[in-house]
């Protein structure tokens, strides 16, 4: 096994010579304008997989990193990023980090990590970090794909970002339900230790840099009982939480000065979508789409930095094959297509 | 290399079979006019299938589950190995909707609500039947006939050859992987000078250990596709250790009267080998089990017209789950689950006329449950289940109906309590004989019942949910059956049914508050049509030559009818195959047996939307086997029988992930004395 993966990721390095392909029909090529769509897939099932979406052509390559590298992603890919001329995906249960070409998608390396449940990844310099559900950031050199430290932090860290040299960790510590956890972990990257915690509602879960690349907001999912899950603002420069935002919110994604948040109920199967402007920090638009489209379960989202398209996705039932919802910033549908199971992370190729 | 060891293996044992001949041993077939294969009896307006004790010496089994994939309608989701969890689902009825019924009474389990038959071994089993949709003996538990199919395992009561008062039986089965499974029967007959000449009175005990490494080659695809890799894996923390032990006192006083007890004790401890996750294949859960009852059937003739039999249990089970490596803040799971059931039944049987019978029975059953979880609702039930049941029979009809009342009554120590059920539900099957003959037989049936949230689905943490309903099933059966022998030499057995079930309320697990937390609903609809053919035929050619044959098809076509705007709606249900079958063959003769049997499937998918990356491809696992008994001066038979398995090392899974042995062999000794 191990054998065999070692000369798999030979072979995908020695074909990669990380250059742009012409267009050609080959669903194996790449263009520029269009984008990935992370599937995570059902869990046991070995079936998560990256969609390509072509925005020149409107053509959906079901599952490109099968196609492109013969074999499967794995279980549960949790994160999907792009830095520099690479694409990076965490498969979770598979236990690895897999290291692609950015506009071919061929591998060109692996990082496993075996027992340790990674989960969401980012960048800064020539490293990545990986939160881990073991309770562990780690640090990967981008250039030789081997993990050099690790970091303990709190218990099961998921969303992470970077700004000014330090990394800000949320540990959900949703292995300890119902005593979630209630921390955000700041490390400082050159001693690459921890140097805070900040306190915040219970479960954190996404964070996000904010375009002012200053502030940082978070997302706490509550406790599904009597907390409900809420939008805070960490200032990067205090490192404190300096503003809670009073409603209910899953998921969200920047655009200019604009944020794009929704939140789904589990309980009631109701979603909103919203707009809320960065600067006076309102709620400019209660209801995003204007037309007549509805989703089942929205899941992701994510905007085209290149035209200001709002998409989402939807995962329906969980089981089934998911749908991408392209929106023009009038909130109308412009169009969508089918993806694999569970679509969530999306990364744009302009 | 492996195809020259594989001969060798052939060889050594026919020349050791021929060698024993040349010894002198007197050989003696065994019960010669039991019929091979499947039996149905004919007459019957429900669909029944059998497996008696000589046909599981000539199907490849070890396990109960083994022989059950040769009755057609049956879907066993295997999860591979000797260790992996066997479930038996029958015409597109979830697992839940399966009755097993040991040695008269009810196995159950209230958590999950399904059996594992993995438990339970072959050895001693008499008869092991499938009834749909109606127990055909009316003078039975009201339990038996709740449930939408029952599978009834019946083991062999001890029969002592004129005053011989010890009977002995020995088994010892070796085979690949590390499996061992030596297995020990002791039957007395207890005899007093003052007993009466009609009563019969013994004890029996039995135990039966079985381990197994399981660490078997598997090929592990990392795709669909013809070019995608490929790489060859062994299965891992995929041990198991079992002992079953089992004692039985039988008391017949007289004729009229007479009273069962039996103290089953099993113990188990396995590896969970998990799902084979590409590029991550390590795991290190573990399960173990304690489980034991006591049960206890009386039986009383108070004349021709008037019996009574009064039935009792006690069960418990343990099962402790552990996972070293869990990433919490003890940094493992360890969780035990403790239930309790009571049971009682009493049933009388009335016969006013020589053609048309009553019975009444009543069962009352309560069941609880502990575990070691935070906030666990530590939930009781209490069932009282009441049926009356009518059969007539004459030349050219039968007839039968039964009317069955449930009480459910719901408790917890902690929390809300679900609300109590009341259910009635009835059956009925008509038989006609249209030749007023025994041969041919044209058969219709209805039934309707309904089967309870398990514990699990109601309280299990937040994925639980007390609001559930009963899941609803209604049956119609529709069949013929034709049965003959020509000139003693000659039978043939042959039966097609089509069916049409209904399900509603099916309850699915659905994420509810968010996606690590799914919960239990009521969203299903469910509605299966399909079609059964069996065949059963023996031939005796010449004297010393026999062929026995059978075969099963089945066809099922189970529709997800919930949401017309769903993209499951009309796909077929997963883990359902369209087609499915199995044959056997076997040649009997003086020197010895062999036989070849296999067990087939068409595509099956893993999910409910019937795309190409959920299809589990077809499948067909041949076996084969040599065997025979010697009989030393009628007192001794020594046994011996040696098989190859998956002879054509197919590599397939049942449930997606969990694949199943590839080719392995085994060789099981056996002395009776």
């Amino acid at each position: 096994m191990k054998k065999s993966l070692f000369l798999l990721v030979l072979l995908a390095v020695s074909f990669t010579a990380c250059k742009k392909k012409p267009v050609t029909p080959d669903n194996t090529t790449i263009d520029l304008n269009g984008l990935y769509i992370l599937n995570e897939g059902v869990w046991e099932h070995n079936n998560s997989s990256i969609s390509y979406y072509n925005l020149d052509n409107n053509t959906c390559t079901a599952d490109i990193f099968t196609s492109v590298n013969n074999r499967g992603l794995g279980d549960t890919g949790n994160d999907l990023q792009r830095y520099g001329s690479k694409l990076y995906c965490v498969v979770n249960t598979s236990e690895n980090v897999q290291v692609m070409d950015l506009y071919t998608a061929k591998v060109v390396g692996t990082v496993p990590l075996v027992g340790k449940s990674p989960r969401r990844i980012c960048f800064d310099g020539p490293k990545a970090y990986v939160s881990c559900f073991d309770g562990t950031v780690v640090r990967i050199d981008t250039a030789s794909l081997v993990v050099e430290a690790t970091v303990a932090v709190g218990p099961n860290p998921e969303g992470v970002c970077i700004t000014n040299g330090k990394l800000y960790v949320a540990n959900t510590g949703g292995y300890n339900a119902p005593n979630y956890g209630t921390t955000v972990s700041v490390i400082d990257l050159a001693a690459f230790s921890v140097v805070k915690n900040i306190s915040v509602i219970e479960n954190p879960n996404r964070l996000f840099l904010a375009p002012n690349q200053q502030d940082i907001y978070l997302i706490s999912n509550g406790n599904y009982y009597d907390i409900s899950p809420r939008l805070q603002k960490i200032s990067t420069a205090t490192d404190e939480v300096v503003r809670t935002f009073d409603f209910d919110i899953t998921n969200m994604a920047f655009y200019g000065n604009k944020a794009y948040l929704y939140s789904y109920n589990y309980s009631t199967e109701a979603y909103t979508i919203q707009v809320m402007d960065l600067s006076s920090e309102m709620i400019v638009n209660e209801q995003f789409i204007s037309d007549n489209t509805s989703l089942n379960t929205p899941y992701g989202i994510a905007v085209n930095p290149r035209n200001g398209d709002v998409y989402v996705t939807d995962a329906h039932n969980y089981t089934v094959n998911g749908d991408v919802y392209c929106f023009g910033q009038d909130g109308k549908k412009k169009f969508s297509f089918e993806v694999g199971v569970n679509p969530s992370g999306m990364v744009f190729l302009n | 290399m492996r195809k020259f060891l594989i001969l060798i293996i052939t060889i050594t044992l026919i020349s050791s079979v021929l060698y024993a001949q040349e010894d002198s041993l007197r050989h003696q077939r065994l019960q010669e006019v039991e019929i091979v294969g499947k039996e149905r009896p004919n007459e019957s307006s429900a669909p029944i299938q059998v497996i008696r004790n000589q046909d599981l010496k000539a199907l490849p089994t070890l396990q109960l589950s083994d022989a059950l994939k040769f009755m057609s309608g049956i879907v066993i989701k295997d999860y591979g190995g000797v260790g992996g969890m066997k479930t038996v689902a029958v015409r597109g009825l979830g697992s839940q909707h399966t009755g097993v019924a040991y040695d008269g009474i009810p196995l159950s389990d209230c958590q999950t609500g399904q059996i594992d038959l993995s438990r339970i071994s072959t050895d001693n089993v008499k008869a092991l039947s499938l009834q749909i949709g109606r127990e055909e003996d009316i003078f039975v538990p009201a339990r038996l006939f709740a449930s939408a199919s029952l599978i009834n395992i019946v083991t062999e009561e001890p029969k002592f050859k004129d005053d011989k008062p010890v009977n002995l039986h020995f088994a010892f089965t070796g085979g690949s992987f590390g499996l061992i499974n030596p297995y020990l029967l002791i039957e007395n007959r207890i005899k007093k000078k003052k007993n009466p000449e009609d009563s019969f009175y013994a004890w029996s005990l039995k135990i039966n250990y079985l381990q197994s490494k399981g660490n078997y080659p598997f090929d592990l695809h990392y795709g669909l596709g013809e070019h995608d890799s490929v790489s060859h894996e062994r299965r891992s923390n995929s041990d198991v250790r079992t002992l079953q032990t089992e004692a039985n006192f039988y008391a017949h006083f007289n004729p009229k009267s007479k009273l069962n007890f039996k103290i089953y004790y099993y113990w188990s401890n396995r590896g969970l080998p998990g799902a084979t996750i590409y590029y991550n294949l390590e795991n290190d859960q573990r399960l173990s089990n304690h489980n034991a009852f006591g049960q206890l059937h009386f039986e009383h003739h108070f004349s021709e017209k008037v019996a009574y039999q009064c039935n009792a249990k006690f069960n418990y089970d343990q099962t402790h789950y552990l996972d070293p490596n869990y990433h919490n803040l003890e940094g493992k799971l360890e969780n035990t689950y403790i239930q309790r059931e009571y049971y009682l039944s009493n049933s009388v049987l009335y016969k006013p006329f020589r053609q048309w019978h009553l019975s009444l029975s009543n069962d009352l059953f309560y069941n609880n449950m502990n575990a070691n979880l935070k906030d666990f609702a530590e939930p009781g039930r209490f069932n009282c289940l009441t049926v009356l049941a009518s059969s007539f029979t004459s030349k050219y009809v039968n007839f039968s109906a039964n009317l069955l009342h449930t009480y459910v009554f719901n408790h917890v120590k902690y929390g809300e309590a679900p609300k109590n059920e009341n259910h009635l539900s009835p059956s009925a099957g008509l038989s006609i004989m249209p030749l007023g003959k025994h041969d041919f037989t044209i058969r219709l049936l209805y039934k309707n019942i309904f089967r309870m949230p398990s514990f699990n689905d109601l309280y299990y943490r937040e994925v639980g949910n007390i609001k559930l309903k009963p899941e609803k099933t209604n049956q119609f059966n529709a069949g013929l059956s034709y049965e003959h022998s020509w000139l003693g030499r000659i039978d043939l057995s042959a039966s097609a049914d089509v069916y049409y079930n209904l399900v509603k309320d099916k309850i699915v697990a659905i994420p509810s508050r968010n996606l690590f937390v799914w919960s239990m609903l009521n969203y299903g609809k469910v509605n299966i049509l399909g079609c059964e053919i069996n065949l059963q035929f023996s031939y005796r050619i010449i004297k010393q030559l026999k062929v026995n044959l059978m075969g099963s098809y089945s066809y099922q076509h189970a529709a997800d009818m919930t949401d017309p705007n769903s993209k499951t709606y009309g796909h077929q249900i997963p883990y359902t195959p369209f087609h499915s079958g199995s044959a056997a063959i076997n040649f009997e003769t003086h020197w010895f047996t062999v036989g070849y049997a296999v067990i087939a499937s068409g595509i099956r998918y893993a999910l409910g939307q019937n795309t190409p990356a959920n299809q589990l491809d077809p499948y067909a696992d041949q076996s084969i086997f040599i065997g025979h008994d010697f009989n030393i001066k009628d007192k001794v038979i020594l046994g011996f029988k040696a098989e190859m398995l998956n002879i054509a090392n197919e590599q397939y899974e049942i449930v997606r992930n969990y694949p199943m042995q590839g080719r392995s062999f085994r060789i099981k000794l056996t002395l009776r004395y």
